[in-house]
C-alpha cells in the first residue's frame, strides 16, 4: 500500500524543552492509526506541527512525494484537514456557515461558491448526520454535535488525510459511542487516512488499525493494537499496572488500570 | 431542507425579520444623512439651494458648509467603523480597535510630529498630515506586530495591553510636543486631538472618501478571511489560511483607513468599537452582512453624533467629544445585558 503520510525525523521543541526527539512513522492510504501516551507526551504537539500550527526545528513531512513543510498554508489545507482539541470559543456562525468555511482552500478570490462546493458542504454535513442542525448557531450545539459539526468541516476540507486530536475528550458516554460510530463508518464510507490522538485505550485499541505510543517526545511502540496490549505497551507508557479483562474470547480485552479495577 | 445557491447572504433568519431589518438599517441611514444636512437650515429659506445661476446664502450654507459635514462625518462614520470591524476579528476581542491599540495615537503623533516640523514642501497641508498620520499609524502597527511576533501565538490579551500601553506613551509625547511648539500650533493639535468635521468645500470630504473606497474594496474582497480569521488561530490555520500575512494585509489597509481619516477629522473615538457590536448582536457574525451593515450603521451613527453635537448646545462642539457621551453609556449597557 501506498504511504499517505510520512515523518521522517522530526523534531520540535519550545524554549530549552525538547517535545518531539527524532520522530519518525509513517501513515498508510486508508490506515487509521490511533497515537497514545501521557499527558505531555507530544502527540498534540505532533498533529500541529503536521498542519504547521506548531512550527518544528527540523525534518520532513511528505505527503505522496509533496513535502508538506515547503508548501503554502492553502494547498497543505487541501491534502491534510485538521480537528482541534478545544472547541468551547467558537463564534455564533451557523452550522453551514462553518462548514462552508472549509471550501476556502479551493478558492482563488473571494469567490463565491460553486456547485460543486455546495453538494461537497451538504454531503458533509449528512456524513455527520447533522442535516437537522443546518442553520442551527454552533454556540446552541452540545460538545458532541459540535465535535460533529468540527468533523463535518474537516471533511468539506475534502483531503486525504484526517488529524484529529482527541475528539472524545470530555464527551458523555452516549456522545463518546456517537462519534466512535462516526469516525467508524467514516473510515469506511471515504478513502482517507486519519491519525487520531485518544486517550481512552478501549477505544483506540478497537477502533484503529495501528496504534503508535509516543512517551517523552519519543515513539516507543508501532504496531497493531493487539501487540500493543499482549507486549503490555500500557504498562511501560503509563508506568501503572493495567489488568485486562476478556468480554468476548475473539475480541480484544478491556483494559483497565489496576487501581480502578480493585475496588 | 432548501439548498440555496449562494451562502452569501445565507442567515439562519433569512425571512422577512432580516429583509425588514436590512431595509431599516438603509432607510436609518439615508435619514441620518439628510437630517444632518438640513437641520440647520431652519430658519433659513429654503429658496435658492437648487439655483446654480448665483450664490445665494441658503445655497452657500447647503453646498459649501452642510453637505461637505454631512458626507464626511457619514464617511468617516463608514471608514473608523470598518477599522473596529477588522480589528474585532482580527484579535477576536470586542475591545480590539484601532484605538485602543494605539493605531489612532501613532497617526495622532505622526499628524502632531507634522503640524509642528511640517515640510510645505507637500502640495496641500492635508495630504501632507495624512501622510504623516498614516506613517505615524503604520510604524505603530508594525512595533505591535512586532511584539504579537515576538510570542509564538498571538497573545491578544497581552498585545491589548501593549496597545493601551503605547497609548499612554503617545500621548504624553504628543502632550510634550503641544506643551513646547508654538501657541498656533499647540492650539491646532489639541483641537484635532478633540477630533471634529468641521470642513468647509469638498476637499476633505473627498480625501475620505477615497480612503474609504480603497479600504472598503480592499475589504470587500476579503471578508472570507476574516471570517477565517475569526474562528480562531488553530482553525483559520487548517483551513488553509496564512494568518501572519492576512494580518500584515488588514494592518496596513486599516492604517492607510486610519491615517487618511484621522488627519482630517483627528482621533474619534468609540464608533469604531460600539458599531461593529451592535451589527454582530443584531447581524450575527459573518462578515459578508457585518460588511455593509457597519458602512451604513457607522455612517449613520456617527452623522447623528454630529448633528448632536452641532444643534443641541448653542455653541457647536467637536464630534471627539459627542460619541464616547453617547457610545460609553450604550457599549455598558450591552455589556452588562449580555453578562446576565
Amino acid at each position: 500500500m501506498k504511504q499517505a503520510l510520512d515523518v521522517s525525523n522530526l523534531n520540535l521543541s519550545a524554549g530549552k524543552k525538547d517535545i518531539l526527539k527524532n520522530v519518525s512513522f509513517s501513515v498508510k492510504e486508508n490506515e487509521f492509526v490511533c497515537l497514545v501516551g501521557p499527558n505531555g507526551a507530544g502527540k498534540s504537539s505532533l498533529l500541529k506541527s503536521i498542519v504547521r500550527i506548531m512550527p518544528s526545528d527540523s525534518g520532513v513531512i511528505k505527503s505522496e512525494n509533496i513535502k508538506l513543510l515547503e508548501i503554502k498554508q492553502k494547498k497543505l489545507a487541501s491534502l491534510v484537514a485538521y480537528v482541534p482539541q478545544n472547541l468551547k470559543k467558537v463564534p455564533p456562525f451557523s452550522v453551514y456557515e462553518f462548514v462552508a468555511m472549509s471550501r476556502f482552500p479551493y478558492k482563488n478570490f473571494n469567490h463565491s461558491l460553486t456547485k460543486k462546493d455546495l453538494t461537497i458542504i451538504n454531503n458533509s454535513i449528512k456524513d455527520v448526520d447533522l442535516e437537522e442542525f443546518k442553520s442551527s448557531i454552533l454556540t446552541t450545539l452540545s460538545g458532541g454535535e459540535l465535535q460533529r459539526v468540527m468533523i463535518a468541516a474537516a471533511i468539506a476540507q475534502q483531503t486525504k488525510i484526517l488529524l484529529l486530536d482527541e475528539p472524545f475528550a470530555s464527551q458523555d458516554p452516549h456522545h463518546q459511542e456517537e462519534i466512535y460510530s462516526l469516525l467508524f463508518s467514516l473510515k469506511n464510507k471515504l478513502s482517507i487516512s486519519v491519525l487520531c490522538v485518544c486517550h481512552d485505550l478501549n477505544i483506540a485499541t478497537r477502533l484503529s488499525d495501528r496504534i503508535i505510543a509516543i512517551k517523552a517526545g519519543e515513539i516507543i511502540f508501532d504496531g497493531i493494537p493487539k501487540s500493543f496490549i499482549e507486549e503490555n505497551i500500557m504498562q511501560k507508557l503509563y508506568e501503572t499496572e493495567f489488568i485486562k479483562i476478556n468480554a468476548d474470547k475473539n475480541k480484544l480485552p478491556f483494559l483497565f488500570t489496576k487501581g480502578i479495577a480493585r475496588e | 431542507m432548501p439548498t440555496k445557491t449562494n451562502y452569501r447572504f445565507f442567515s439562519p433568519k433569512v425571512s422577512l425579520v432580516n429583509k425588514l431589518l436590512w431595509l431599516g438599517i438603509i432607510i436609518f441611514a439615508i435619514m441620518s444623512w439628510m437630517t444632518d444636512s438640513l437641520l440647520p437650515l431652519s430658519g433659513i429659506s429654503f429658496d435658492g439651494v437648487f439655483d446654480f445661476e448665483k450664490v445665494t446664502p441658503a445655497g452657500h450654507i447647503f453646498w459649501d458648509l452642510r453637505l461637505p459635514r454631512s458626507s464626511l462625518a457619514f464617511l468617516t462614520g463608514a471608514v473608523l467603523s470598518l477599522c473596529g470591524m477588522v480589528f474585532q476579528s482580527i484579535f477576536r476581542n470586542n475591545l480590539a480597535t484601532p484605538f485602543t491599540l494605539g493605531v489612532a495615537s501613532g497617526a495622532s503623533l505622526g499628524a502632531a510630529l507634522y503640524i509642528v516640523f511640517g515640510l510645505p514642501i507637500i502640495i496641500s497641508a492635508n495630504l501632507g498630515i495624512g501622510f504623516a498620520a498614516f506613517l505615524g499609524a503604520i510604524s505603530i502597527t508594525a512595533l505591535v506586530n512586532f511584539l504579537g511576533s515576538r510570542s509564538r501565538l498571538f497573545d491578544t490579551h497581552s498585545l491589548l495591553l501593549a496597545g493601551v500601553a503605547l497609548s499612554f506613551i503617545i500621548s504624553s509625547i504628543i502632550m510634550a510636543i503641544q506643551y513646547s511648539s508654538e501657541i498656533h500650533d499647540s492650539y491646532q493639535i489639541m483641537r484635532w486631538t478633540m477630533g471634529g468635521l468641521d470642513t468647509v468645500g469638498f476637499a476633505d470630504t473627498i480625501q475620505v472618501l477615497l480612503v474609504f473606497i480603497i479600504g472598503s474594496i480592499f475589504i470587500l474582497f476579503h471578508t472570507e478571511e476574516l471570517n477565517i480569521l475569526s474562528i480562531g488561530d488553530e482553525l483559520a490555520m487548517s483551513r488553509g489560511l496564512n494568518i501572519g500575512k492576512c494580518r500584515k494585509k488588514m494592518f496596513i489597509i486599516t492604517s492607510i483607513m486610519v491615517g487618511g481619516t484621522v488627519a482630517i477629522t483627528g482621533p474619534i473615538g468609540f464608533i469604531g468599537m460600539v458599531v461593529p457590536h451592535i451589527c454582530r448582536l443584531i447581524l450575527g457574525p459573518n462578515h459578508n452582512n457585518l460588511f455593509p451593515s457597519t458602512i451604513l450603521l457607522g455612517g449613520a451613527i456617527l452623522t447623528i453624533c454630529d448633528c448632536i453635537a452641532h444643534n443641541v448646545l448653542s455653541i457647536s462642539l467637536p464630534v471627539g467629544i459627542i460619541t464616547p457621551l453617547l457610545g460609553g453609556p450604550f457599549f455598558l449597557w450591552l455589556l452588562f445585558k449580555n453578562n446576565k
